[in-house]
Parts: structure tokens; sequence; C-alpha cells
């Protein structure tokens, strides 16, 4: 086949980026977490940085980070939020996930590797009893994302989620759901 | 200032090794507003470290109790703490966090101050009088600044106990905290993790001995925290002295082997009133209202440590703090409703009282010094 038409196979299309993306949000505002983990490869990071800096990564090694969550510890959160009686989920965040602004960078950042930016803004509440702290009040963070989207073949998988909170380094309050 | 509704001394009852606190101290503002006062504009408070104000120029902003505050390397090396207020109408003049400038200049008329307090000029002087005292309308330099081993703290009272007399109870395991570094210093990164903490600064303070965990009340309202010897192993800094034989070479060098068991023993202490060092992390308490608190933890980083060494252990430092941490948060989420519960009245009789007594060590020492020493200092006419 052509080389045109080799690119337009195998690179990433605006279309699967954007359904990809509703899906995760979909999956999270779902709570379906461990289908989550799956939409990750096995090498993948999940990383919040605390420093607001959204168009340069830096070295994650070298900064304070909110999260920066390898496999294991991206299945230990699940798990932790799905099996254990953690009070800051009891009783659970309600979310809605709103991706937009979806632009994917037309040449790979490695092999079979897309980086894709979106800006996400997630509503939270968790609902209780009246006059509890922390309870009944929807919360709404923003956040300007890069993933990386990696061909593993029969689909599109994250090697990479970074999430830059607008207030990433302001004082917050009990963000245990996944962002 | 309006006067707490009951006589203080009435508030904190210790009976041998029964300690039970009113739970208004954690709910009046009154007894708030006296805090302030009594203990955090007459005591020792850390306010930064050298390394965060390493280079003449340097400055860093934030609180003592409820007024804002500058930390500034001046050019004659020493680090002043200034008011940060500005001396014509009141505004903040240092609007950063931190920052690197030899003169601050208020937004507000274009006063302008050396770092150092010394207002250098006013603009459009015409409208000010012609004998205007400039010298006496500087910054106001805090009285007592002093450091230990990098750790920098200020008191806005004139008088009082100098700060190696105000740390000498909590020295020496304060000491074996820093001799985590073989230099006996850290550094701290400016990266800070910020809390917003629902409730009364002293419900921070409620530490107890379970589950291996240690807390020894000491005097002046210190407090040592430290893992059991059996769960040594698991600590830290013994793994990386385990993992990391270059780190383990050179803490011998410096300290000797015995001394290597109680230093990489997992430890935190409580520096009173506002500090909080553990393993990896400054914890520094900022009060904002009775039930409001706001805590900035810091990375920090032992001097000395090989490079490997110290990117391991900075490494290890996201899974259970912060904000996105849930594996140490379940005592504050369960401590926040408290704060809720707490704003109901109770009459004088037994309601009102918290128990306190879960919070002893297993030989019955006391962690309840923090209340005593609280009671002392709010008792006390300032001179």
């Amino acid at each position: 086949m052509s080389e045109a038409a080799r690119i337009a196979e195998t690179s990433l299309t605006q279309l699967e980026a954007e359904r990809t993306l509703s899906l995760e949000a979909e999956m999270l505002d779902d709570r379906r977490y461990d289908e989550w983990l799956d939409l990750f490869t096995p090498e993948a990071f999940y990383w919040i940085p605390v420093a607001y800096r959204p168009n340069e990564q830096g070295d994650p090694a070298d900064q304070l980070n909110h999260i920066y969550d390898d496999a294991e510890r991206r299945s230990e959160r699940v798990w932790r939020l799905l099996n254990t009686p953690v009070l800051d989920q009891h009783p659970p965040s309600r979310t809605v996930h709103f991706v937009t602004n979806v632009r994917v960078d037309p040449e790979p950042v490695a092999a079979s590797t897309y980086r894709v930016r979106c800006n996400q803004m997630i509503t939270e509440m968790r609902a209780g009893g009246i006059d509890q702290v922390g309870l009944n009040s929807a919360r709404v963070f923003s956040a300007r994302c890069e993933y990386h989207f990696v061909d593993v073949g029969s689909t599109w998988k994250f090697g990479l989620k970074r999430v830059s909170l607008i207030n990433s380094d302001q004082p917050l309050f009990n963000l245990t759901f996944i962002v | 200032m309006a006067e707490p509704t009951a006589s203080l001394s009435s508030m904190v009852e210790t009976k041998g090794d029964r300690v039970r606190v009113r739970q208004e101290i954690y709910s009046d503002p009154a007894i708030f507003l006296r805090e302030m006062d009594r203990i955090f504009y007459q005591s020792w408070i850390y306010v930064a470290h050298e390394s965060e104000v390493a280079d003449v120029g340097d400055y860093k902003t934030g609180k003592i109790g409820l007024q804002p505050i500058v930390v500034s390397r001046h050019e004659d090396g020493e680090i002043y703490v200034l008011l940060n207020r500005c001396r014509h109408r009141g505004t903040v003049v240092c609007r950063e966090v931190s920052g690197h400038s030899n003169f601050f200049r208020c937004r507000y008329h274009n006063w302008v101050y050396r770092n150092n307090g010394e207002l250098v000029g006013v603009a459009q002087s015409e409208g000010y009088p012609e004998d205007f005292p400039k010298d006496d309308y500087g910054l106001i330099q805090l009285p007592r600044v002093a450091t230990y081993r990098g750790l920098i703290f200020a008191s806005i009272a004139e008088e009082g106990i100098d700060l190696d007399e105000h740390l000498a109870p909590v020295r020496e395991p304060l000491d074996l905290l820093l001799k985590r570094s073989p230099e006996m210093t850290f550094s701290v990164a400016t990266d800070v993790y910020k809390e917003s903490v629902p409730r009364n600064w002293k419900t921070l303070l409620n530490y107890g001995s379970q589950g291996g965990v240690r807390t020894v009340g000491l005097d002046g309202g210190h407090l040592n925290i430290e893992l059991d010897p059996e769960d040594s192993d698991r600590s830290l800094t013994r793994q990386l002295l385990d993992d990391h034989p270059d780190y383990l070479e050179a803490m011998r060098v410096r300290y000797a082997d015995e001394g290597l068991a109680d230093i990489a023993r997992t430890r935190s202490v409580y520096v009173f009133p506002n500090l909080m060092i553990s393993d990896q992390m400054l914890r520094i308490i900022n009060p904002l209202a009775v039930s409001n608190t706001e805590v900035h933890m810091q990375s920090y980083r032992p001097v000395g440590l090989p490079e490997a060494t110290d990117r391991d252990r900075f490494r290890r430092q996201e899974m259970s703090n912060g904000p996105f941490g849930s594996s140490i948060s379940d005592d504050p989420r369960a401590a926040d409703q408290a704060q809720v519960a707490l704003r109901a009245e109770f009459d004088s009789t037994a309601e009102g009282w918290l128990e306190l007594a879960m919070q002893q060590g297993p030989e019955g020492e006391p962690t309840n010094r923090i209340y005593g020493h609280w009671m002392q200092l709010m008792d006390k006419t300032p001179a």
C-alpha cells in the first residue's frame, strides 16, 4: 500500500481519540475502575504533578507529584477504592467528567505512540447527611490533560495520562476519587 | 477582644493518666483568638528553611498565626522576618509565594522597602509632610529570628526563652531526624502540597500510641513519635541503608555503627506549635480560623546523600501523603466530622468533655503534655 495509506491506517484519528477519552470518562463516572485499569499499557504512568506546568513535563522523578502511579500503584489505588472502607470515599464521590478540546498531534512522539491533549472538567459531589463536613456540595476541577495513545495492535491504550489541575498547587481537600 | 466564655483553667483536666479537655477548646472562636495572642504571637514559630532563602534577595511569604510575614535574605547575609503589611494603608506588600528581589514595592501607592524592611522611598513625595520620618515607617521586623541547622524560627515577642531553650526538650529526636544526612542538615524542595483541613489546628496533634507507634509527650508541648524497635526494619531509612552501600558507608563514617539503629527508626517530631517533621515531609500547620486550618507539606532532602539514594528516597513519598493519599486519611476524615458535632452547645456537665486517655503510651507516658503546656501559655499574661 502507499505510504499515505499506511500512515492513514496506523495513525490516530480525531474520532478515535475522542471516543476513547469519552469511554474513559464514562468508566470513571460509572466507577468501573477495573476496566479503567485495562485502558493503560503495563509500562504506563498516571501522573498528577504539583507544580502547574501544562506545556512542559519536566522530569517526574525530580518533582513533587500528587500522583505518579505505575501499574502496581494504579492497581492498588483502585483496589483500595473498591474494597476498603476508606472514609474518604464512604460515602463515595459521584463524578461527571467532561472532555473537550481534543487535539491529536499529527506526528507520533515515539513508535506507535501519539500525543493527545484535551481539556477536562470534573464535577464531584458526595452525598450524605445534613451539615456533614465535605459532603453535599458539588466541586468543580478543571485540568489540561496530556495522554499518550499507544497502538497495541487491536486498539489504542494509554501510555501516559498527565493531568495538570489548574489548582494543583493550591490547598486541596479530599481528592481520592480518580481524577 | 472578647474573652472566652468560660474560665480557661477549667478546660483541661489531668488526673493521673487520665486527660480530658472541654470541647470548647476546639470550637470557641474567642479561645482561638487568645491562642493567637498567647501562643502564636509569643512562641518561636517555624517560618522557612534556609535553603528556601539561600541567596541574597531570596524571599518567601507565610504566616505566623493570622499575621502575614515575609522571610528574606538581606545583603548583610542575615535573614529578616517582616510583617508583610505596608505601613501606609496596610496592604499586603509581597503577594507571591516566593521570589527574588532586593526591594519590595507596595502596589497600592508605590512605597518601596529594602528587603530588611527599611523604607527607601514613597512615590509622589510631595503628598507627604516635609519631615515625614521614613525611618519610622519601615516594614515591621520581627524582634527575634534564629536558626537551628537550617530551620528558621521567628518570634513576634521581644522577650522570652531563646530558641535553644525552646528546642531543648525535643533536640534529641530532632537531631536523630537530621542525622539521616551525613551533614546533619536538609534542603527543602520548593513544591508544596497544600491541604485544606476543615477543623481546629489542635486536632492535628492528637497522636497516641497504638499499632506499633509510640508517642511521647515532651516538655514544652513537643512530641516524639516513633515506630517500635521491632518494626525498625521496615523503616524508609533502613531500606535505603540496605539498598545503597555508598549511603551506608557515608553514614558509618560520620556516625559510627551504634548510632544508626536510632537514626533509621521511623519517626516524626512535632515542634510546638506549628511544625511537624516526618521521615519525608515538613508539615507546617497554619491556623486560619477556629474550624479551619491549612497544612503545607514540603518534601525535604537530607544533604549529602548519594544521588541514587536521594532519588529513591524522594520517589517513595507520593503514596500516603497529601490530599490524594488515602492511606493515612481515614483518621482525618473521621476527625472532620467531629468539628461539626463539636459546635453543639453543652452545659458544664459531663457531655462537653472529650477523653484523651486513649492517647497514653504503653508505659503511661502522657501525650497530654501538649494541653498542659497549652494551658500554661493561655493563662499567662504576656509581658
